[in-house]
């Protein structure tokens, strides 16, 4: 017999009287056979302006508050390519198109933190964190999953950053391995006496603090990475990336999970989305790249997109009505990007909050109607073997699923 | 093993998460390093790096004269560098008419860059140079955006340098007026009516009150307004890329900031009026100190030691000198030892000024590549926050890697356009114990723990090979590997 989603929950919340709601959240399907979906956040630093990025053309207060700066209508010059009666993508977008309507895609619109912070750095810390209000814990949403499904299958590379640091999201108990590319992540010793200066190099570090851990994981993750050799494979299906350091750091992350290196989860970064001048230009520049990259990746996986999820995410949007600079200034709810096989795309995902002064957050902001976590909670509980959401979002009880994975 | 340890402290973090408790892993290390002395410390905090004459001048003088000496900068003789910056890096001296007219506007971004890393690098004004890093970072301008690679050089020249070691209320008054501040937070197209927010923000958030410092929202429209006007020459004007306020794009009305009316027709006025408020505020004062501390004391630093600073800070009006004195004749600073973590520049300088390398023209080339593998070129930290300075940051595989691989590259003389004299840091010795004794005088200035001196004995003896028969080869061929080890190792990660 097979206990349905929703009896499964009531029977286990049993124990905490206190709970209103079910606050657990597991597996969508039977049991834990499950295995975990490699999971990769991009997060778009700066503020990607939801509103011009995934224009709502079907609401004429967007040409209002945006006389210069709208993306005009789909079918006219320039014009939105329509996702649906109502919004559309940026032009920049059109490399995406194709993922969207095989249903690889999803976009969450008016989507964001509810934390009220206008301030970049504090924002995109809560938003890697997973909280809403600063704490002392070190970890990322993300890291919290990978300590929590952490066993003796993890290797050096569960969790890989592409570039000289590694993000707050995939901040966790292990190391995360933080390299610009493949090429470069070698050790440069004198052949005849590498052996001995490794040996030393372990004696040197022996212990758990920090630096040690980073030291012991560096020299295991060369090795590793050098017997896997993940260069070795080119893109396929005819892909081809955008000539970019994010195409670039995409394909190296296609190329990992090729190598079967043993990858659970990715963190990458594209910044330059804090438009406060000329919006239009930097958009063009971005978008493509930002899109190219993700439809190469796409078309690279192949039949591999099966277990893999990759979401985009952005720590707020801009004000809805621009500046005086061609620009807008920093505002409130953005939108998310979900891709996979297993996302239930080409449909955008939205409780449209509409661009009326009254229905404006703030200073003049697009209201935030689904919180970022709901959407991190569904992924987890669909696409992994899942984990108790109290642990993974401390203090937020999420919504009914919106049926965004399945 | 490894993988055991991993996997139970994966399960540890599961349930600890819950309690919100602990704010990093546990900080164990098997046998702690014996520490260096307060003035070693002294000297790795306030230089981008340890050298022998350094370490007898600190003989000589005693902390607190050797103090004195640094903070009174400007008498320190620094004329043979700046000569040799004349002629190679001839950009950082130029006007803002001669900047525009460059061909080349990156020309200028490099040799600031270069002129940045050679000062640190030779000044002997070390805690100055240090100074002017803080505070570069703390008012971090990117480099690349757009006008920003010449007037960046200007910014340099006559914001941060003249006041680093000033007051910092003059200090936030210079930026304030700085043309690649203002462009680089999109401040010369604010304006009445259609306010840009940007500089507005970020000179509360980032420059004065710190986020929770205590401003609304309605401060951040209320402060753009203020500053609406504020800009820069254009290239049509006579004076091309210097500070212009103009009137017709001010708006008039009257302000509320912080509490404080600012009434109607103010001009300029109005925004030199914000920077007097911020710069006196008590936020200020805490968030200022907060961050000075966190540079020279630890990564989340002593709340007592804050506080006494905040009030000298409020005392002076930020008087810099008298901040570094409270600081660094603290208790809590002298118990500091190995708090902070050398970011990327600091290891690199530090590791270059303890072998006395000697660097030729395209050297810079070569620490360019590493400073980029590492993340830290001057001046390239894209958003306004500055590069972090804590270690939770730079802590990581790649940083470890290239750390490892720039030593070994560095002290196997493999990085074009840099050498070195071996015999001059071994002592010219021949015997393993003398040489190991020497190398880590002169690069660690620290003990050894036993277990690790005896180590790199071994390893100078070549033990394995002879061992196994194949016979040691010359101890001198090891030494570059040994030096590239030790500044490999923790005992060179900590300032």
């Amino acid at each position: 017999m097979k206990l349905s989603r929703r009896q499964f929950m009531q029977l286990t919340a049993v124990g905490s009287a206190s709970l209103a709601v079910p606050r657990l959240v597991f597996a969508g399907r039977e049991g834990g056979s499950r295995t975990d979906d490699v999971i990769l956040s991009i997060f778009l630093r700066g503020a990607a302006d939801g509103l011009n990025i995934v224009p709502p053309w079907g609401d004429p207060d967007y040409y209002h508050l945006r006389p210069n700066l709208a993306i005009a209508k789909p079918g006219t010059e320039g014009g939105a390519l329509a996702l649906d009666d109502f919004f559309g993508f940026h032009p920049g977008m059109s490399s995406l198109m194709p993922v969207f309507e095989t249903g690889d895609l999803a976009v969450i619109h008016a989507c964001g933190s509810p934390a009220p912070s206008h301030s970049h750095f504090e924002a995109q810390d809560l938003m890697e964190r997973g909280l809403e209000e600063s704490s002392s814990d070190f970890n990322g949403w993300l890291g919290r999953h990978l300590d929590y499904r952490m066993d003796d299958s993890f290797g050096v590379f569960h969790a890989v950053a592409m570039g000289v640091a590694a993000p707050r999201t995939l901040a966790h108990q292990a190391s995360t391995i933080a390299m610009p590319d493949i090429e470069s992540f070698s050790l440069l010793l004198p052949a005849d006496q590498e052996d001995a200066l490794r040996q030393l190099l372990q004696e040197l570090y022996p212990g758990d603090s920090m630096l040690d851990a980073a030291s012991r994981d560096t020299l295991a993750a060369v090795d590793e990475l050098a017997a896997a050799d993940p260069l070795q494979y080119p893109p396929d299906n005819g892909a081809e990336y955008p000539d970019s350091e994010f195409g670039r750091q995409m394909q190296a992350i296609g190329q990992l999970i090729k190598s079967d290196i043993g990858l659970r989860a990715g963190a990458l970064s594209l910044g330059g989305w804090d438009t406060h001048e000329g919006e239009a230009a930097t958009l063009e520049s971005l978008l493509p790249d930002l899109a190219g990259t993700l439809a190469a990746f796409h078309t690279d996986m192949g039949a591999r997109m099966s277990g893999i999820t990759l979401v985009v995410m952005t720590e707020f949007g801009r004000r809805a009505y621009e500046n005086g600079s061609a620009g807008t200034d920093h505002g409130h709810g953005s939108f998310m990007l979900a891709m996979g096989n297993n996302v239930n795309g080409g449909k955008v995902y939205h409780q449209w909050p509409g661009l009326k002064e009254a229905d404006l957050y703030g200073a003049g902001d697009l209201a935030v109607t689904i919180d970022y976590r709901q959407v991190l909670a569904e992924l987890i509980s669909e696409r992994t073997a899942g984990m108790p959401s109290e642990i993974l979002f401390p203090g937020f009880t999420p919504p009914p699923p919106l049926g965004i994975f399945s | 093993m490894d993988l055991q340890r991993r996997s139970l402290l994966g399960k540890a973090a599961a349930f600890t998460a819950l309690a919100s408790t602990g704010t990093s892993r546990a900080d164990h290390q098997e046998e702690p390093l014996p520490e260096p002395t307060p003035e070693i410390l002294t000297l790795g905090r306030c230089t981008f790096g340890i050298t022998r004459s350094l370490v007898r001048q600190m003989d000589r003088l005693g902390r607190g004269k050797w103090l004195d000496q640094q903070l009174d900068w400007e008498k320190i003789d620094d004329s043979l560098l700046e000569e040799q910056l004349h002629q190679q890096t001839p950009t950082i001296y130029m006007s803002e008419s001669e900047l525009a007219s460059l061909e080349n506007g990156f020309q200028a971004a490099n040799q600031l860059k270069q002129a940045t890393l050679f000062r640190a690098l030779f000044s002997p004004r070390q805690l100055y140079e240090v100074m002017v890093e803080f505070w570069s970072n703390h008012f971090s301008i990117y480099h690349r955006d757009g006008p920003v690679v010449r007037l960046k050089t200007i910014d340099d020249r006559e914001v941060i340098r003249p006041h680093a070691l000033g007051r910092f209320r003059d200090l936030l008054h210079a930026s304030s007026k700085s043309p690649a501040m203002l462009l680089y937070l999109d401040n010369h197209t604010n304006v009445a009516g259609t306010p840009n927010e940007n500089y507005a923000r970020e000179l509360m958030e980032l420059h004065t009150l710190g986020v929770n410092g205590g401003y609304t929202e309605t401060d951040v429209q209320e402060v753009a307004r203020c500053f609406t006007g504020w800009a820069v020459a254009s290239r049509r004007n006579i004076n091309v890329g210097k500070f212009q306020f103009y009137p017709n794009r001010h708006d008039q009305g009257g302000k509320t900031v912080l509490g404080t009316d600012i009434p109607a027709n103010g001009g300029i006025r109005d925004g030199e009026q914000v920077v007097d408020i911020l710069a006196g505020h008590p936020s200020t004062a805490q968030f200022i100190c907060t961050k000075l501390a966190r540079h020279f004391v630890a990564d989340q630093p002593p709340a007592s030691l804050v506080d006494r600073m905040a009030r000298i800070f409020q005392d002076t009006d930020g008087h810099i000198p008298s901040l570094l004195w409270e600081m660094l004749n603290s208790e809590e600073f002298l118990s500091s030892a190995d708090e902070k973590l050398k970011r990327p520049v600091e290891y690199m300088i530090g590791a270059l000024r303890c072998t006395h390398a000697s660097l030729q023209r395209q050297s810079y080339a070569s620490l360019r590549q590493y400073l980029f593998a590492l993340g830290q070129i001057p001046f390239e930290w894209v958003p306004p926050d500055g590069y972090p300075d804590s270690a939770g940051y730079w802590t990581s595989t790649n940083g470890m890697l290239n750390r490892w691989n720039f030593s070994s590259s560095l002290a196997g003389l493999r990085l074009p356009g840099i050498s070195m004299d071996y015999s001059r840091l071994t002592g010219d010795s021949s015997r393993p114990e003398d040489i190991v004794d020497n190398l880590s005088r002169e690069l660690l200035h620290r003990d050894l723990l036993t277990s690790h001196r005896e180590s790199f004995i071994a390893f100078l003896r070549d033990d394995e090979a002879s061992s196994t028969g194949l016979g040691a080869r010359p101890i001198q061929d090891r030494v570059p590997a040994l030096i590239g080890l030790m500044l490999s190792s923790p005992y060179f990660q900590y300032r």
